[in-house]
């Protein structure tokens, strides 16, 4: 029968779990028996037949940092980004997709082919890089069947393994994206209640901030410049990340800095590393009580605090947490493991739903009692003119149509009209973001509508906005009168530059290159 | 909801006026008639009195006529004209009277103009021996160049339907109390309002050594801008001799930019106070560096000027975008001060973090990097300005 699978594709690391039989999740080893996979990509010089992933990559990168790629989640959906290799422009959709393919090969070799697929994204991402993953999915082969917020994966595979009762906030600190979701949990009923998230905030900031201090000691010690070039940089990011991993676990670390103007001793203590991030960690602090006011609740309020991703096993996240909720946070689950192993349930439930007789009967009785209600993860509105109440001008704003939070699946309608006499074409925009200044909201799809010539201005034009479970979104703009409907599927997958046809091209294009 | 209105029906008003009192030609030619006797004589008369206007009842002009008709031959079929003059500066000194409704307005102008067809008149002379309306206009809709007593005169023609001449014409004079602001009054307030918000720009951007002429490029720019709206470009331009005096008085200091702000605050539309602090903020962005007293400055003027405090640091965060301008209060910019209690700050700065935050991801590299700027300042001015924030909230 097929197999159903979960994946985290993480800004520094990403893993691939499958449903057994009896519909538990499951890890599956790489190819070189790690449970997790570097998400770094080396082009080989050498050897350009294959792509290295993973480890190998990481491995190489310090020789030739020109020809790897990491952090590429950081860039997913930038249209403007590209890594040019041997002629090649890379875009961060197809680099993903050659973690993804590395992920799906190495998984085959013991478990047989993937069928499906659920990816996972931060909570934060927009349509725009939602899409781009699914897009490097179905670049690397796969049929990806939804995507997954990953601190909902967390909690789905928090509260079907650990006994939960209550408000739970999911703390999400990785490598690259910070996420801070509340639910309720009631056995394994899974309330959604809220999610904020800060994009550019993660364990690589951490290792930047490090690697700052090591430029800023050299510079003192011998005035002159500790990396001087991309090999240099590349060899002390490592050796930031090294250290402040040491720093985890101990109270102090040293480490030797060799430059071209000479060598020295570098020692660093963990209240130094504390200050250093102190910027960074009250971002996080921040997240946090935004989220608790998003979702009116005082930390008081909430009854268990889950730890998810690689860095939060810096201590003083786990303290600042314990003193703000007055209980220490929770490491119930594999702090790397548990979005992949969520995402796998997920993919079950999503399975189940649209296609129940493709599902084994083991898997669905396992999954039978999970109930997950999860919610819209941005507003969505557009762009209209009212008369602002203070100055009485007309002026151009984002009106908000679907709230953000509101529970899937979800529709909101709202009425607006026309403007002028005659007027027989109205500019539909669709936004999403939380502002009311249309320069600072998203737009993520435009369109004509046209309408009855010769009327008077003011007719009534309503516009339905509506989120199903599979995250899809549709947009339906009404002319009252005359019953002319524009309809807007903006739905991940579908819109911008990768069309229908164009993934289904590259797939077959990004088939031919090899990854290791 | 007023004031657009206004500024709107001025900039028209501007041209309409120059246009009449310019030219002369809307002022119909007296004739001298023949001298038929007094009752015969074609005339027209203006009751005041309630009238019926979109299903209410309402103060109103009814206009009417009689006497005798001299058309050029035998069923002439006719037009009756009504136009209005404010006469109380003299004859020769006669402004329109304007209509806010376009089916009482002339072709090319809101003057009122009032055209109804009269019909057939059967005899080369024939004479009406009552007083018949020729229409009804609501008071309220019609507009006149100032407030209180004034003098208007109504001019009623009779028009040849065929040819669209005159045949006939007659006026009558009457005293009005007009209650509301008069077309003339508020432009002229405009002007005195708009000659303070240069002046006040100018005052902005003065530097030590004299005046930026970064800011003063943008003043120019503002000033081109308003030139081209109200198309008033035959004479010279007043507005540049405005600039040019403001920065005559900056220069000697003679300039109370304080006294300046709380007169446009008294005096202009709430429209214009926006576009006043909009016009300074950038003055001062045509700066990349803004230092303490210019911020301080900001807040005064804003305060003065009446701008709500949220919507003035919109404006000041979009104007003066972090990324860049150095700004070295940044207090300013988060809309906090050393008066708020830490934990009011605490709150705000987290309002702001949630805004910004959200900009984060904009698909615009410009505002991704202003944002993520934010941020930074947004976390610093947390650890500089609230103590304890953390574990206070815990408590709570
Ligand atoms: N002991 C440790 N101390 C501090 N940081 C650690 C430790 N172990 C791992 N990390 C950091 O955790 C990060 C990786 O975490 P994780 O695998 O959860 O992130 P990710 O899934 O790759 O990224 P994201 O979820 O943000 O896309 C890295 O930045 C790593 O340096
Ligand atoms: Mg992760």
């Amino acid at each position: 029968m097929s197999v159903i699978a979960g994946i985290d594709l993480g800004t520094t690391f990403s893993a691939l779990a499958i449903l057994n039989s009896i519909g538990k999740p499951q890890i599956v080893p790489n190819a070189e028996g790690e449970r997790i996979t570097p998400s770094a990509v080396f082009f080989d010089e050498e050897d350009t037949n294959v792509i290295r992933v993973g480890i190998e990559a990481i491995n190489s990168r310090q020789l030739n940092p020109e020809r790897s790629v990491r952090w590429i989640k950081r860039h997913m959906g930038d249209r403007k980004y590209k890594k040019s290799i041997d002629g090649k422009d890379w875009t961060p959709e197809e680099i993903s997709s050659l973690i993804l393919k590395k992920l799906k090969q190495d998984c085959s070799r013991d478990e047989g082919d993937i069928n499906d697929v659920v990816i996972s994204v931060p909570a934060h991402f927009d349509e725009v890089r939602r899409k781009a993953t699914m897009d490097a999915g179905r670049l690397a082969g796969l049929n990806v069947i939804g995507i997954v917020n990953e601190p909902v994966a967390a909690a789905l595979y928090y509260a079907t393994t650990c006994e939960v009762t209550g408000r739970v906030l999911v703390y999400d600190l990785g490598g690259g994206t910070f996420d801070v979701t509340i639910l309720d949990v009631q056995n394994k009923d899974i309330n959604i209640v809220c999610s904020q998230g800060d994009h550019a905030l993660g364990g690589i900031d951490f290792d930047q901030r490090i690697l700052e201090l090591f430029q800023q000691a050299y510079r003192e010690k011998f005035n002159a410049e500790l990396l001087v070039d991309d090999e240099a940089r590349a060899k002390y990011e490592d050796e930031a990340e090294d250290l402040k991993k040491t720093l985890s676990r101990r109270p102090s670390a040293k480490k030797m800095l060799y430059g071209e103007a000479g060598s020295m001793r570098f020692e660093i203590t963990r209240e130094q590393f504390e200050e250093a991030i102190a910027p960074l960690i009250t971002r996080a602090d921040m997240l946090v009580e935004v989220t608790l006011q998003e979702a009116k609740c005082n930390p008081s309020d909430i009854n268990k605090v889950l730890l998810v991703g690689g860095s939060t096993r810096i201590p003083t996240i786990r303290t600042r947490l314990e003193e703000k909720f007055g209980k220490a946070p929770e490491v119930a689950v594999n702090v790397d493991e548990c979005v992949a192993l969520g995402a796998a349930i997920h993919a079950g439930l999503t399975k189940m739903r649209e296609d129940p007789s493709e599902i084994d009967s083991g898997i669905a009785g396992g999954l039978r009692d999970v109930k997950l209600k999860d919610v819209c993860n941005h507003s969505y509105g557009t762009i209209c003119a009212p008369r602002d109440q203070e100055t009485g001008q007309y002026v151009v704003q984002n009106s908000i149509i679907l709230k953000k939070n509101t529970p899937l699946p979800c529709e909101s309608t709202q009425r607006f009209f026309t403007m002028v006499d005659g007027q027989t074409e109205l500019q539909v925009t669709i936004t999403q973001g939380e502002d009311t200044d249309p320069d600072y909201v998203n737009k993520i799809a435009t369109e004509i509508f046209e309408l009855p010539p010769d009327r008077p201005a003011n007719r009534p034009i309503k516009v339905t906005y509506s989120y199903d479970l599979n995250q899809r979104m549709h947009c339906t703009f009404q002319d009252e009168e005359s019953g002319r409907v524009l309809e807007v599927n903006f739905c991940i997958g579908e819109n911008g530059e990768m069309s229908e046809d164009n993934v289904a091209h590259k797939a077959a294009e990004m088939e031919s290159f090899k990854v290791e | 909801m007023l004031e657009v209105g206004v500024v709107v029906v001025l900039a028209v008003i501007w041209l309409v006026y120059l246009r009449l009192t310019g030219s002369g030609m809307l002022i119909p030619r007296r004739r001298s008639t023949s001298g038929p006797l007094d009752r015969e004589r074609f005339m027209c008369k203006i009751d005041r009195s309630q009238i019926d206007f979109n299903g209410s009842r309402v103060p109103g002009f009814v206009i009417k006529m009689r006497g005798q008709l001299r058309v050029p031959h035998n069923n002439c079929d006719t037009d009756v004209q009504a136009v209005a003059f404010d006469i109380t500066e003299g004859q020769n000194n006669a402004h329109p009277v304007l209509s806010i409704l376009p089916q009482w307005q002339m072709e090319d102008s809101p003057a009122f103009c009032l055209v109804a067809h009269n019909g057939k008149v059967p005899r080369k002379v024939s004479i009406l021996a009552n007083w018949v309306t020729i229409g009804s206009i609501p008071c309220s809709v019609l507009k006149f160049p100032r407030t209180g007593q004034r003098q208007l005169k109504f001019v009623i023609s009779l028009l040849n339907r065929s040819n669209g001449k005159e045949l006939l014409c007659t006026a009558t004079t009457f005293p009005y109390d007009n209650r509301e602001a008069g077309y003339i009054d508020l432009r002229e307030s405009f002007q005195k309002v708009e000659g303070m918000i240069i002046h006040l720009a100018v005052a902005a951007a003065m530097e030590e050594e004299g005046a930026s002429e970064k800011g003063l490029a943008v003043i120019r720019e503002w000033i081109e801008a308003k030139d081209k709206t109200s198309e008033n470009q035959d004479n010279q331009n007043p507005r540049l001799a405005v600039l040019e005096k403001a920065i005559q008085k900056a220069m000697q200091d003679d300039f109370d930019a304080e006294a300046a702000c709380r007169s446009i605050a008294e005096n202009a539309s709430i429209v214009d106070r926006y576009n006043a602090i909009r016009l300074v903020l950038r003055v001062v962005a045509a700066e990349g560096n803004i230092d303490r007293e210019q911020t301080d400055q900001l807040t005064l003027v804003a305060e003065l000027l009446r701008i709500d405090k949220d919507k003035f640091r919109a404006l000041a965060q979009k104007s003066l975008p972090i990324n860049t301008h150095r700004i070295e209060d940044i207090r300013f910019l988060l809309g906090i001060n050393e008066t708020m209690p830490s934990e009011e700050i605490r709150r705000r700065l987290n309002d702001e973090y949630q805004k910004w935050n959200g900009r984060v991801t904009h698909p615009d590299i410009e505002i991704r990097t202003q944002a993520d700027r934010m941020l930074g300042l947004i976390a610093e001015a947390r650890n500089r300005f609230v103590e304890q924030g953390w574990k206070v909230t815990a408590a709570s």
